[in-house]
């Protein structure tokens, strides 16, 4: 198994406090879609998020959509719906 | 991240004022017709919050993200119209009630292109500008959620 580095941000940022900052993936990476879906199972509280309309993701600070491919070593940023402005 | 031509784009945590981003825009719009300046600013009433009323507003962005964030959205809005300059200045960190939070100022040679992009850019910045904001008082602190009303008027256009 093999490291990611998970970055959580807007109210993710306090869901997202229980799972961390370091997630283990197999050594050859796993798709974008099944790690969210392994998040959410390991912290339902933020499943509801990641499943929103507007729920986004970067993937070494750009943005994929969720047939992207996790490397060992990526850093991934969860992206819940914005609120600026 | 996407270079912008005829306009600019600013993050910043130190206190903004609509008056610089005017004189920038002014400066930078030589003889046009029209100058649409819109300033947002944090509101004390916050439903969010018990008390209904907020001590501080705490907007967290993503470094070079919320940057291209805001470039796409302005040049989007040089794409629909036909615009002298734009600016956008949009502030993060921790702020106060009364504090401008988002200037947004477009030129143009007459005033209906100018007072629509403006109106787009902020509808726009409401759901594509990659920002959140905690607000609290001194009680709690809670994140905002996307309001409908603000994906409906960003999806008008």
């Amino acid at each position: 198994m093999q490291n990611i580095s998970l970055l959580w941000f807007g109210r993710l940022s306090s869901l997202g406090a229980e799972v961390g900052t370091v997630w283990q993936v197999e050594g050859h990476g796993c798709e974008l879609e099944a790690l969210l879906s392994e998040l959410a199972e390991s912290a339902p509280q933020l499943r509801q998020v990641i499943e929103s309309e507007h729920f986004k993701v970067a993937i070494n600070d750009t943005l994929v959509e969720r047939t992207a491919w996790v490397h060992p070593g990526d850093r991934v940023a969860m992206l819940p719906p914005v609120t600026g402005g | 991240m996407q270079e912008l031509a005829r306009a600019y784009t600013a993050i910043t945590d130190k206190e903004l004022t609509a008056e610089s981003v005017y004189q920038l825009t002014l400066a930078e719009s030589g003889a046009v017709g029209a100058i649409c300046l819109f300033s947002g600013h944090v509101r004390e009433y916050d439903h969010h919050l018990a008390s209904g009323r907020l001590t501080q507003l705490h907007l967290q962005y993503y470094a070079g993200l919320t940057e291209a964030s805001l470039n796409e959205i302005v040049a989007d809005a040089h794409h629909r119209w036909e615009l002298e300059w734009v600016s956008v200045v949009h502030r993060v960190g921790t702020m106060s009630a009364g504090d401008t939070i988002v200037v947004v100022s477009v030129s143009a040679l007459h005033r209906a292109a100018a007072f629509d992009a403006a109106r787009f850019i902020m509808d726009q910045l409401k759901t594509r500008a990659l920002l959140w904001k905690r607000v609290a008082d001194h009680d709690e602190a809670v994140w905002v959620d996307v309001k409908a009303s603000d994906i409906n008027a960003s999806n008008s256009w």
